[in-house]
């Protein structure tokens, strides 16, 4: 009996509704003309398991402010812009190969020197150490040197200095990279890399190339913060840099300065690396992304100390900033301490893009969005956004008039955006027309904020649309029109929800459904009001329907004539059967023809969903509902005339309500959507959550009505085949009422019987005292289980 | 149905004797059967977690574990993780011994913990490797201790629905890889206690049975979610009376504080100072949660550092903490578990503020309660 089929989508369902597919896709498309887009596929509904985070709808122009700008990927976010372009890059190594090709008068290849400074073998060196001594011998150079033109650079002016560190560094580079894959710990050596340390400073006194003795002293005290010798770090740093020119500028020192940080950092003072490590993060690009993760201020005291240690407001600055990025959000606080330490900071840039871009996440979302993508995780509390919003304003202003960033353009043209997003749209499209005014198109980045602002410009008229406006279809078809809106994928998306909400909040919940979603979303839960709105709308003459039926090869008496069987299926699974009949009989007679037909007053005792082939005679749903009220009146004319009839005919109306509802063979005529997976949580419902509905699936898994008119027909039943029959109907009735009760722990499939409690077992009980009839021999076949519940 | 009843039925028929024949003998046997079957008296040791990357065991740390006589240390070599978004499973923090002093004469169980999401979407090929990389680890990282070998090692992993079958197979895997008579154990949250037969029981030796972690740490409005003795009660009640794993039992002496931001869990500051919160200009006592839990909320009132994160104003701070009381009241629960005639009582976790809060006359008593009475 419990071999229940489960599935998504009936074969019924496809094949009785494809008409109605095709009508809804035309309703759908008087909304949505050829180019729209689908929404993104990630978006999916808060309920869905496989629902991934929706990072929210976003206008900005990633190229507004410099993506490639040192410090950006540590405030903005474009994707993976920065993970592809930016931390995947090995910076540290291009920098050293700068650095070498700057001192042999950019003479060398780049790969060339890659090579001999990264991947030559000691024996290579040895060879180009020999050929440099016999200088210009190039033929002896070794075999993998060849036509190698840093080595022949070397070679060639007898540069053993350069080779000897080479060497020396090749030596040092086995005790300070990581071993392995990282499964086990790295075994260092600390014999051998304290007699590396001492040879080095031997060779940084011997060298007199200020570049080579940057190198020797940054490898010793790399050695010494790998030997987790931290005081000797700190004593090594401090014995080497005195000895350097520091006007000659050198990644190298910034080098040597994170170790010394790092060993710092390991002796506790926290303030002291802190403070390195701010001005490596501000001066060395290579060294960055090390120096932003290691930054540790551990408490106020810390921070206080950190900032005494700045020598100008470039380096508070900096601080203030690395303090910002560490912690995530940023406050106008931090800006306006920045902007009046450092005005000319880049960095204020992007703190406030990325600022905007969490701004931008939060206002503009409308109800659909929440309904779809369910709500924002993390999100700041709407007041306070909104208190944040504010201040940022003030400071944008502030900094626009005063023109002290490097960029002053793009402060003023956020000050209108950020107007929008504070839902001031008048002085939104003025600031728009000023800053447009203000840009000289033929200069690139004006002519890119210019872009810009016409994105702008759209958001701005997709946030103007009026939802009550007879013409917002038609505003919304414009809008699609523009290139710009087609290049820019989110506005899409975003103008279906927000014109969506618009349309609820004028009162249009049928527009404003069929705008934000599919058209079959108005069929998985039926509603009063949006149907309503659908109908009304089916009855004007509006153009852009009309125009877009006719392509569908429709018209509006079948567009009509479908919304109208829609509400009489769902009146008549409410339990509304007068008002489902009223609403039917609106449907024109030519209409009527293309209604699909069920046959539900049949005795089938077994638990499928499908309607076996039958000869039976069939009924569309208004015929359906005219037989049911039939049977009705002649049920309670013939109980009042005391005729055994009666109880047949409520019998034949229960069975009609069971093999409709949720558990029954013709459940179609009252609904348009069954989901099989719902048998597993019945409990829950009538309404389940569904992807891409607005209002869930509902399910008819309500028998009461049915159970009622089984109890009449008991009640009434003159002979005990007939009430063997209502008894075992009403004992399926209440069964189904258990399986749907949150204590009911039974799981549809299970191969164990279902333990009915005995509340839920009278029925079952009382077919027993029909055991002699016909019809309970046959159904003690049929339901092998049943005696248990007897 | 009445099973005891048709059991009962079963071997003594209503109004039928027992034994007619020899009843003296049967006494006698029942005696004897008795003796020999009477439960293991239950005789625990204490044992203590220490849960950082880097391990030098302060003097009084050493003093502190002497008075206890406790022998026993859970240290976590490394933890295994998948990075989200990535396929690539990998180590991290790997255990680094800066001071062996001490450490003679401990016997050191090495743990590991590996997030559940490492056992998600992972093949039988990758479970493989993955327990050859740990047992790799494990010796790399043991290398650092004067021990020679260890008895024990135990697994973390808060093991779910669709990682349990690939989490249990690791465990099958790595058990050769492991010295020969070395005890495998795993650690069992307390759903895994109470619901054995959904959750599964991992394939080894032993189970540590962590009698904290009872709230929900996500819930700005949670009251402490250590440990809270009702929570506790929830798993323990109806749980079988006998789980089918030798069992330890670990207890919580720690505290954190959990910061909130935006109503949602954005950092943990484990073991703050005392001080910490003092400052009333920058942090406001808020009621939630309220008094009586061993806890304490907090609203940020000016920015400021806190455990190394910077605080903005709003953001919301529950302190927790583990009492003595609370610490007797989850001894009291541990105490009705199934655990086993050997068990360790295992407290989680030596901290610097660990012998100041739970000094040795103070514990020595707790977790002797836990022993069978003779």
């Amino acid at each position: 009996m419990e071999n229940i089929k489960r599935q998504r989508l009936t074969p019924h369902f496809h094949q009785r509704q494809t008409w109605l597919w095709a009508l809804l896709a035309g309703l759908l498309f008087a909304f949505i003309p050829k180019h729209s887009v689908e929404p993104p596929a990630a978006s999916r509904s808060a309920c869905d398991p496989g629902a991934r985070p929706f990072p929210g709808y976003s206008f900005l122009l990633p190229d507004i402010i410099n993506k490639n700008a040192a410090y950006a990927p540590f405030f903005v976010t474009w994707d993976d812009y920065y993970q592809r372009n930016y931390f995947g890059k090995n910076l540290q190594k291009d920098d050293n190969i700068e650095e070498w090709i700057g001192r042999f008068c950019d003479l060398p290849d780049t790969s060339d020197v890659e090579y001999v400074v990264y991947r030559s073998s000691i024996n290579e060196l040895i060879g180009l150490r020999n050929a440099a001594l016999a200088k210009g011998a190039g033929d002896l150079l070794p075999f993998a040197l060849t036509g190698n033109t840093f080595a022949e650079v070397l070679a060639i002016n007898g540069c053993t200095e350069a080779i000897d560190y080479l060497m020396f560094a090749k030596r040092c580079e086995p005790h300070v990279v990581a071993y392995g894959d990282g499964w086990t710990l790295p075994v260092r050596d600390t014999t051998v890399m304290q007699a590396l340390i001492e040879e080095g400073r031997h060779r940084f006194l011997q060298t007199k190339s200020h570049f080579f003795r940057q190198r020797y002293a940054y490898q010793v005290v790399r050695l010494a913060h790998y030997a987790r010798q931290w005081q000797q770090t700190v004593d090594l740093y401090n014995y080497f840099i005195p000895k350097f020119d520091r006007k000659r500028p050198s990644i190298l020192y910034y080098w040597t300065l994170g170790h010394l940080a790092g060993a710092l950092q390991q002796l506790g003072k926290y303030p002291e690396a802190a403070y390195r490590y701010s001005v490596i993060f501000r001066h060395c690009p290579s060294k960055r992304i090390q120096a932003f993760r290691s930054f540790q201020i551990r408490n106020d005291r810390e921070w206080a100390a950190t900032l005494k240690m700045c020598q100008s407001d470039e380096e508070r600055a900096t601080l203030f900033l690395l303090r910002s990025a560490r912690s995530h959000t940023y406050t106008v606080e931090d800006m306006e301490t920045i902007y009046r330490l450092d005005p000319g900071n880049a960095q204020l840039e992007l703190m406030l893009v990325s600022d905007i871009q969490q701004l931008e996440k939060l206002f503009l979302r409308s109800p659909f969005t929440e309904k779809k993508h369910g709500k924002i995780r993390s999100a700041i509390p709407k007041k306070a956004a909104a208190a944040h919003l504010l201040s940022l304003q003030r400071l944008v202003r502030q900094v626009a008039r005063e023109k002290k960033t490097p960029n002053p353009q793009l402060w003023e043209a956020m000050t209108g955006y950020l107007e929008l997003l504070a839902g001031d749209k008048y002085a939104a499209d003025k600031s728009f027309s000023r800053t447009k005014r203000q840009l000289n198109r033929k200069k690139k980045y004006q002519a890119l904020l210019y872009r810009q602002i016409e994105i702008w410009e759209i958001v701005l008229e997709i946030m103007k649309l009026d939802g009550a406006s007879v013409s917002a279809d038609q505003a919304a078809f414009r809008i699609r029109s523009y290139k710009t809106f087609q290049e820019v994928s989110s506005f899409e998306p975003f103008l279906q929800d927000f014109l969506g909400a618009r349309y609820a909040e004028s009162a249009h919940p049928g527009k404003a459904i069929l705008t934000a979603y599919k058209p079959e979303a108005i069929l998985y839960n039926p509603r009063l009001d949006v149907l309503d709105d659908l109908l009304a709308l089916a009855d004007t003459e509006d153009p852009v329907l009309l125009e877009k039926s006719m392509k569908m090869d429709t018209n509006q008496a079948q567009i009509k004539a479908r919304l109208l069987e829609t509400k009489g299926a769902y009146l008549f699974s409410v339990g509304q059967p007068e008002a489902a009949l009223y609403v039917l009989r609106q449907i024109a007679p030519t209409e009527q023809l293309r209604l699909p037909k069920y046959s539900p007053f049949r005795e089938i005792f077994d638990e499928r969903i499908n309607r076996p082939v039958t000869d039976t005679l069939l009924l569309n749903r208004r015929q359906i509902l005219e037989k049911l009220l039939d049977y009705e009146f002649k049920a309670k004319a013939a109980v009042a005339m005391n005729k055994p009839v009666g109880a047949w005919y409520y019998y034949l109306i229960g069975l009609g309500y069971y093999n409709m509802s949720y558990f029954g063979y013709e459940w179609e005529a009252m609904d348009y959507f069954r989901s099989g997976a719902n048998w597993e949580r019945l409990a829950q419902g009538p309404v389940f959550p569904l992807r891409n509905s607005p209002n869930g699936n509902r399910e008819n898994t309500d028998v009461s009505l049915a159970l009622s008119y089984f109890e009449k027909a008991l009640a009434e039943a003159r002979t005990p085949e007939l009430a063997a029959r209502a008894a075992f109907m009403a004992a399926r009735c209440q069964q189904k009422q258990w399986f749907c009760h949150p204590d009911c722990t039974y799981k549809p499939g299970s191969k164990n019987l279902p333990q009915l409690p005995e509340l839920y077992r009278g029925y079952y009980q009382r077919l027993h005292q029909y055991s002699g009839t016909k019809f309970y021999q046959q159904i003690i076949q049929e339901c092998r289980w049943l005696a248990a519940y007897q | 149905m009445n099973d005891r009843n048709t059991m009962n039925n079963r071997f003594q028929p209503p109004g039928q004797r027992c034994f007619p024949l020899f009843p003296g003998g049967f006494f006698l046997l029942l005696l004897l059967w008795l003796s020999g079957c009477q439960a293991e008296q239950r005789h625990v040791t204490p044992a203590f977690y220490f849960w950082k990357t880097q391990l030098a065991l302060s003097p009084s740390q050493q003093t502190y574990l002497d008075s206890l006589h406790c022998r026993d240390l859970y240290i976590k070599f490394l933890d295994v993780a998948r990075p989200a978004g990535e396929t690539v499973i990998r180590p991290y923090a790997l255990l680094e011994v800066t001071d062996t002093t001490g450490l003679s004469g401990k016997n050191i169980i090495p743990c590991v913990f590996i997030t559940n999401s490492v056992f998600l979407d992972i093949s039988a090929s990758q479970i493989d490797w993955l327990a050859e990389k740990t047992q790799k680890a494990l010796t790399s990282v043991s290398s650092q201790f004067p021990q020679r070998g260890f008895t024990e090692v135990q697994f973390d992993c808060d093991w779910t629905d669709r990682s349990r079958n690939s989490y249990f197979l690791f465990l099958q895997k790595i058990r050769p890889l492991l010295p020969p008579r070395c005890t495998l154990s795993a650690t069992i949250r307390l759903h895994q206690y109470k619901f054995p037969n959904q959750t599964g029981i991992p394939p080894t030796d032993r189970g540590m049975l962590m009698l904290y972690n009872t709230g929900n740490i996500d819930a700005p409005d949670a009251v402490n979610s250590i440990f809270q003795p009702a929570d506790a009660r929830k798993y323990l009640i109806g749980a079988e009376p006998s789980y089918p794993l030798k069992l330890d039992v670990a207890l919580p002496v720690f505290s954190w504080a959990l910061v909130y931001r935006n109503a949602t869990l954005w950092k943990i500051v484990p073991a703050p100072e005392p001080d910490d919160l003092a400052d009333s200009s920058r942090y406001q006592q808020i009621p939630t949660p309220p008094p009586g839990h061993s806890a304490a909320g907090f609203e940020v009132r000016k920015a400021t550092f806190l455990g190394g994160h910077y605080l903005r104003p709003g953001d919301l701070v529950r302190l927790e903490w583990i009492d003595r009381e609370l610490l007797r009241q989850a001894t009291a629960l541990a105490a009705g578990t199934d655990l086993a005639p050997d068990a360790r009582v295992a407290f989680y976790h030596l901290d610097t503020l660990t012998p100041r809060q739970f000094p040795a006359d103070f514990l020595i008593p707790l977790w002797k309660t836990l022993n069978d009475s003779d």
